[in-house]
């Protein structure tokens, strides 16, 4: 899986904006603003990676458990899904 | 002190010419009156380059308007580079020159929200307010591709004497397009900025009709309230913020003009610093030291009707030419307003529900 590259993260002054653009405004025509451990899923997500890779990034980034890491992780990708943000092969 | 000043909404004047002749624009300027300036527009390279420093300097949305900005023979060009860039792009055009060029640039890059103006509902309007009939032929086509767009759509209008009559028409109209569409209209047509052309004065409705049309429908429902129960109105004016201009211009917000001057709104013919020259960062945190304190104007302090007054630096430089002087067309609106209101009191509205 990866980021739908219609998606563009913005940092402006500490926050972190995801805007549409093109095809990608069809399914969510407004802003998102991330915190920080949602902008670096974004930006590691810019290059193909599996769910046990980016758990893997997100524990040695954060210091978190593998559980914490995963269900926290899962959440945040189904959030990703609604928006059309996340691109994954069937 | 400021409060941290972020540009993070734009205005691109992409350019102050226009194909259409409307009788009330702020802004229009013909190209006699460019070369007789001296002025000039700014070119592509410029454009785009200006974009990056304000993506750098952290604006998000871009409002890309003019003028007509379709009617630049580069607009495509500007357009697709300054999208890429990723902000959310405000679109404002007149719709009569969606060729299928246009078309085929917004598909691939549409906007996230698009302000269409519409000032009439048939082409003798659109002859007197535009001073062109085909042109609502041209706009109806427009529309009707620009809709096919995941862009939001907003109509704007703006009523003046020669469309006044025919508003519900422009309002269906905008309906006909599309249930998503809104529709706004302009709450006042004020005098031109800068160097517009128009004759205003010789076409927009009087302060009291102005009321009377803005108004109406507020006053319908308040007025149904009132027969039942009688309200008390309590007079507080909130203290505008010192700061600047009272409001998000040259705080969070910007334009730069058709021919290159950073300045606080569009509005505002005063206070310009020069991105082309310095660089946008350096003219943005600039440009708060080229505003004065602007202290409330002495007449205005103890006006009664204050409550009711649009005035703002931006309206009253519109006005009088003249970020002090008094706005007398605001001023009757403002007079218009409280009389309305006192007389909707003692009545409870039903004598003045009559003649809405």
């Amino acid at each position: 899986m990866r980021v739908n590259q219609n998606f563009v993260l913005r940092k402006i002054k500490g926050a972190n904006i995801i805007v549409p653009l093109g095809e990608a405004i069809k399914k969510a025509n407004g802003i998102m603003v991330l915190n920080e451990t949602g902008a670096y899923i974004f930006e590691a997500l810019q290059e193909e990676k599996d769910f046990e890779e980016l758990v893997s990034c997100i524990m040695v980034e954060y210091g978190v458990p593998l559980d914490v890491a995963k269900s926290d992780t899962s959440d945040f990708l189904e959030e990703l899904r609604t928006y059309g943000i996340l691109m994954e092969e069937e | 002190m400021h409060e941290e000043r972020i540009p993070l909404n734009g205005t691109f004047e992409l350019t102050a010419r226009c194909n259409l002749k409307c009788k009330m624009c702020l802004v229009r300027v013909d190209e006699e009156t460019i070369s007789s300036l001296g002025l000039r527009e700014l070119t592509t390279k410029e454009w785009i380059d200006l974009a990056k420093q304000a993506r750098e300097s952290g604006t998000l949305q871009l409002l890309l308007t003019g003028g007509e900005p379709m009617l630049r023979k580069d607009f495509c060009k500007i357009y697709t580079e300054i999208y890429k860039m990723g902000f959310v792009i405000v679109l404002y055009t007149n719709a009569t020159l969606v060729s299928d060029k246009v078309m085929d640039v917004l598909e691939k890059c549409p906007p996230h929200q698009i302000g269409i103006s519409v000032y009439g509902s048939n082409p003798s309007i659109y002859e007197k307010v535009c001073g062109s009939g085909n042109a609502f032929y041209r706009m109806v086509d427009g529309v009707k591709k620009l809709t096919t767009l995941p862009s939001s759509i907003n109509i704007r209008t703006t009523i003046i004497k020669d469309n006044i009559g025919d508003y519900k028409n422009i309002y269906m109209l905008a309906k006909s397009f599309g249930e998503d569409i809104t529709f706004s209209r302009s709450r006042i047509v004020c005098r031109t900025t800068r160097h517009g052309i128009a004759d205003v004065d010789a076409c927009r409705l009087s302060p009291e009709e102005n009321i009377d049309f803005i108004y109406g429908a507020y006053l319908e429902r308040l007025s149904k309230d009132l027969i039942d129960k009688p309200i008390e109105i309590e007079y507080t004016v909130e203290e505008k913020k010192s700061e600047l201009f009272g409001c998000d211009a040259g705080i969070q917000s910007y334009t730069i003009t058709w021919d290159g001057k950073l300045i606080g709104c569009q509005l505002l013919g005063e206070f310009m610093t020069d991105p082309l020259s310095e660089g946008f960062e350096k003219v943005w945190e600039t440009f708060v030291e080229t505003v004065p304190e602007l202290k409330q104007i002495d007449t205005c302090r103890d006006c009664k009707y204050k409550l009711f007054c649009m005035a703002c630096p931006a309206l009253r430089y519109c006005e009088t030419k003249s970020l002090f002087g008094n706005p007398k067309y605001l001023c009757r609106e403002a007079e218009y307003s409280h009389k309305i209101l006192e007389k909707l009191i003692s009545t409870k509205g039903s004598e003045i529900y009559e003649n809405v």
